[in-house]
């Protein structure tokens, strides 16, 4: 993967991150995830993801405190780095300005 | 708070998945991959247990990707472990060399006893796989009868002649070969000799597969055409182009025959658990037994039968049946119980059981015995390798020290010294299956009448064998040591207060499990030793010394040879026998108060006992001259007269053939076999002089050798188509003491390697411990300790070690080999002191020389100089 790039995946994991600061974990974001956009994910590529993500420099993380519905092991909690959050701003900023140069007709086609 | 969930045995995910997650799993991720992967599976486990055990199971495997995968230390290290490799077999190689004599010994040893051990593994491995190179070999089998006689059940290889012809008829047989040994003369041109015949079935040929190098083989259809082997062609003929060939046959007076040589057969492969040398078709056999060849009651030769190869064993049990009946109602007193289908390749190894079986046996002890030696040497050069490797880490310690300072794990250091152990083990495995290849193995077989070929059966078989056997020999001599240089202290060692090697108990204990053993060895070897001594010497209960015989075809022979001897100055007296002791007896049964007894009958002339020296107990011998002595007198030895419960056995009587016998004499009981049997009740009869088969001449006292060339030259003009059939009495267990030799050649070299191996391993001991002590002794002789007392010092130890392993290993071998002699011999065999004596002798000495070799290394120096050093 060159560069910063994100991935359509990458950016939504990225984003529920940011939604559940400070607690974002595996499973967390696995559940926000489905609740909110409705994608049902294996923990197991959320794992994926989050570590790519990490490796980009987009997230950091931390060991939590354990728990007991873990069988007393901790949590890896993920937290927005400076660079996750500027990319999730650009990324944004790409859409809506994209999203602007869309001529009115193709959107009136498009509700008509 | 959250929840406190319900921490049941129910609510665990399942167990092979959670250890599976464990075991892939990059220990740095294991924390949170594991953590969410329970905190999903609590959450399931709310609505259903099945539904949570499977989605983790799910996970479990989901996770499995590489990124998660722990990464083995070869991959994640791997130039870094290679190299390390690298200079662990160069550190262990400069120190080879550094300590050649150890080393060398050590190498030496271990491939002594690995040598062995390859040459036993390739007897063994061969016996047990003899007969395998036969293609259809799973489809053939050997009909074995199991005979009740008496009390006694036997087993036997022969069956009816007509028993083919019902297995022929059913469906599931292919073929069926009968096939039976016989012995006669063969005659070409000039050339008589006596040899081993096969008659066979046309069939024989067809389900065996031994090959025919030139000529028809389809020989046997043929009636007057033989097959002989390679062999035979060369002996008679000079080469094998012998096709075409005639050959006459002498089986008795009555059956002479002349043959064409069909057929060259290659000589009987190694592999082979058959040897042959003539094959005659059947047809010759039937019309040689006309008149009995159809009785159900007479057991004749052995039986292979080919199935067809989808068909089960099980679809001959009725046919087996019917002529289990058959048999039975021919022969009552000798009933087949069971009928057994022995397949092909079990044939040799159970052939040691089964009388009258064609092929070449072994008896269990013995291939144990081969085991037990070769586990007991291997032993003995392992002990010798830790004690000696243990022994030698003085010359590392600083190398371990280092090691392990510059961050040498313990079991880096077990590593690296099981590697230099295997390594040093390859190449004695190397050099031990160089010397099986070039010295064992063809030394064995020069001993034994067998071949035996280097090679094994299967290339898995000896895979298994080499891999296998490397790794159990470099764990078993490497693991004590490696363990034991990893567990030092790295400070310790630098700065040299480290204790270490000779003093302690477990290195002690070493050597004299060691020592045990070579003398377990020793004592064993030569307790077997002392019991074919004791068989050498042991009375036949006769003279046999002068006593020289005649096997006759006809009687006619026996009065043309007693009239061209009766004048001879070179035999002083002359007797005729129908059996005689040492070459054959009749078996046969008899009747005394109802009960039936197997005993051996021997139909003898006149003069016969008085001549054989056998001694009189009670009563007479027999007499020619008395009528009554020529139809129902009998001589009988002790052990009848034990087995009748006869106080006075004179005047008794029982039947015999239905006539009614009176005992009229007892002789002492004597060997009439070899002594791997034991005495049986023996009856002797007058025999008539047309019935003489033997012909007993009793040399004047000196002349035993002229009177053998008198009797052979008479031979020649008596029957010069028959091969000289004149023997010494002495050689009537010829088979006996040739075996035993041969068993006694190998039983010393057994006990001179472990000796050998007892004595390198402490030499190599010593060695070490005499340089460790050499400034001991040194400062002792400077203020004045005498040589003798320093000899004293080094070796007052080791002569402890001596006498407690000699109460250790002294019994063990004794009871060993007495399991083994009592399973070869019937006979008690009273207990010799010499091989203790020897035993303990030899190790003393081995001992004392050992030190000795070493001494001057303290005399000749100079005490200065070893002080003066550092």
């Amino acid at each position: 993967m060159k560069g910063n790039y994100l991935g359509e995946l990458e950016e939504l994991v990225l984003l529920h991150v940011g939604i559940l600061h400070p607690d974002a974990y595996g499973v967390a974001v696995m559940d926000e995830i489905e609740k909110q956009a409705g994608r049902s994910l294996n923990i197991s590529a959320v794992h994926s993801v989050l570590t790519r993500l990490e490796e980009k420099g987009f997230l950091k993380s931390k060991m939590g405190d354990p728990s007991q519905e873990r069988g007393g092991r901790r949590k890896r909690i993920f937290l927005l780095t400076a660079a996750g959050k500027r990319a999730l701003e650009e990324a944004n900023e790409l859409r809506t300005q994209l999203f602007n140069q869309i001529p009115k007709v193709a959107l009136q086609f498009r509700l008509a | 708070m959250k929840p406190i969930l319900p921490m049941s045995e129910f609510s665990k995910p399942p167990r092979w998945a959670d250890r599976f997650l464990q075991w892939y799993c990059r220990p740095e991720l294991l924390e949170e991959i594991q953590g969410d992967a329970y905190e999903i599976y609590y959450r399931d486990l709310k609505e259903k247990k099945i539904r949570a055990d499977g989605r983790f199971i799910w996970n479990v495997i989901r996770f499995f990707r590489w990124r998660n995968i722990r990464k083995t230390r070869l991959e994640k290290y791997s130039t870094t472990t290679t190299d390390m490799i690298k200079s662990y077999l160069i550190s262990g190689f400069r120190n080879m060399v550094r300590n050649s004599t150890p080393s060398l010994i050590n190498i030496i040893g271990l491939s002594i006893a690995i040598g062995i051990a390859v040459t036993v593994f390739v007897l063994e491995d061969s016996f047990y796989h003899l007969d395998s190179m036969h293609t259809r070999a799973d489809d053939i089998a050997l009909v074995v009868n199991h005979i009740k006689d008496g009390d006694e059940t036997y087993k036997s290889a022969r069956s009816p002649h007509p028993l083919a012809e019902i297995l022929k008829n059913n469906t599931a047989v292919e073929k069926v070969a009968r096939a039976g040994r016989t012995v006669a003369s063969v005659r070409v041109g000039e050339l008589v000799f006596k040899e081993r015949f096969v008659f066979a079935d046309p069939e024989f040929m067809e389900i065996f597969d031994f090959r025919i190098i030139s000529g028809d083989r389809n020989t046997l259809a043929h009636k007057d055409q033989i097959i002989v082997s390679e062999a035979i062609a060369t002996k008679y003929f000079g080469n094998t182009d012998v096709v075409g060939q005639p050959m006459s046959i002498k089986f008795s007076e009555q059956h002479k025959y002349e043959f064409t040589i069909g057929g060259v057969l290659e000589d009987t492969p190694a592999n082979s658990s058959m040897y042959i040398d003539i094959l005659v078709s059947a047809p010759v056999w039937v019309e040689m037994n006309k008149d009995r060849i159809n009785d159900w009651s007479l057991l004749l030769g052995s039986n292979f039968v080919l199935k067809k190869p989808q068909a089960a064993w099980s679809a001959l049990s009725s046919d087996l049946d019917q002529f289990r009946k058959f048999q039975n109602e021919a022969d009552a007193t000798r009933p087949i119980q069971k009928v057994e289908l022995l397949p092909l390749k079990e044939v040799a190894a159970a052939s040691w059981d089964i009388s009258g079986s064609m092929s070449w046996s072994n008896s269990p002890a013995s291939m144990i015995s081969l085991i037990l030696i070769a586990a007991i040497l291997t032993l003995i050069a392992c002990f010798n390798y830790m004690n000696v490797a243990v022994a030698s880490v003085t010359t590392r310690l600083k190398e371990i020290g280092i090691r392990k300072v510059i961050g040498g794990g313990k079991r880096e250091i077990i590593f690296q010294f099981l590697l230099e152990n295997l390594s040093l083990c390859a190449i004695a495995l190397c050099v031990g299956t160089l010397l099986a290849y070039y010295l064992l193995v063809p030394g064995f077989n020069q001993m034994f009448p067998v071949k035996i070929e280097f090679g094994v059966s299967s290339w898995q078989m000896a895979m298994l064998f080499f891999g296998g056997f490397l790794l159990l020999v470099a764990i078993l001599s490497g693991a004590y040591p490696s363990f034991y240089v990893a567990s030092f202290s790295a400070i310790k060692v630098l700065k040299g207060k480290e204790k270490f090697g000779n003093k302690s108990v477990f290195s002690k204990s070493l050597l004299t499990m060691q020592f045990a053993l070579s003398i377990t060895s020793i004592v064993a070897c030569l307790m077997f030793i002392a019991a074919s001594h004791y068989f050498e010497r042991l009375d036949w209960g006769y003279k046999h010394d002068e006593i020289l015989v005649v096997e006759l075809q006809n009687s006619h022979q026996y009065e043309e040879i007693l009239s061209q001897v009766r004048l001879s100055k070179n035999i002083s007296a002359t007797a005729g026998a129908m059996r005689h002791i040492g070459y054959s007896e009749e078996t046969t049964n008899i009747t005394y108060e109802g009960k039936e007894y197997s005993t051996k009958l021997f139909g003898v002339g006149h003069q016969y006992l008085e001549l054989m020296n056998i001694r009189l107990k009670a009563g007479r011998l027999l007499n020619e001259s008395i009528a009554s002595d020529k139809i129902e007198s009998v001589v009988v030895n002790e052990k009848f007269v034990k087995k009748m419960g006869w106080a006075d056995a004179v005047g008794q009587s029982f039947v015999c053939d239905s006539v009614k016998r009176f005992v009229v004499g007892v002789v002492e009981d004597f060997y009439y076999d070899d002594f791997y049997n034991p005495i049986e009740p023996v009856v002797f009869s007058l025999a008539l002089q047309e019935n003489f088969r033997y012909m007993v001449l009793h040399a004047s006292s000196g002349k035993l050798l002229a009177a053998e060339g008198e009797l052979k030259s008479i031979w020649k003009k008596v029957a010069p188509d028959e091969p000289t059939a004149v023997s010494f009495q002495s050689n009537a267990f010829q088979n006996f003491v040739r075996n035993s030799k041969a068993n006694n050649k190998i039983m010393v070299f057994v006990a001179i390697t472990s000796i050998i191996l007892a004595a390198m391993g402490l030499y190599g001991l010593i060695s070490y411990n005499l340089t460790r002590r050499l400034k001991e002794f040194s400062i002792r002789r400077v203020f004045g300790a005498s040589v003798f007392e320093v000899f004293q010092l080094m070796s007052g130890d080791y002569l402890i070690i001596v006498v407690v392993a000699f109460i250790v290993g002294a019994p063990l071998g004794a009871w060993m080999m007495n399991i083994i002699l009592a399973s070869l011999y019937p006979t008690v065999i009273p207990l010799a002191m010499w091989p203790y004596v020897v035993a303990i002798s030899l190790m003393t000495l081995m001992v004392g020389l050992t030190i000795l070799s070493l001494f001057g290394k303290i005399t000749r120096e100079n005490p200065t100089n070893t002080l003066r050093v550092e």
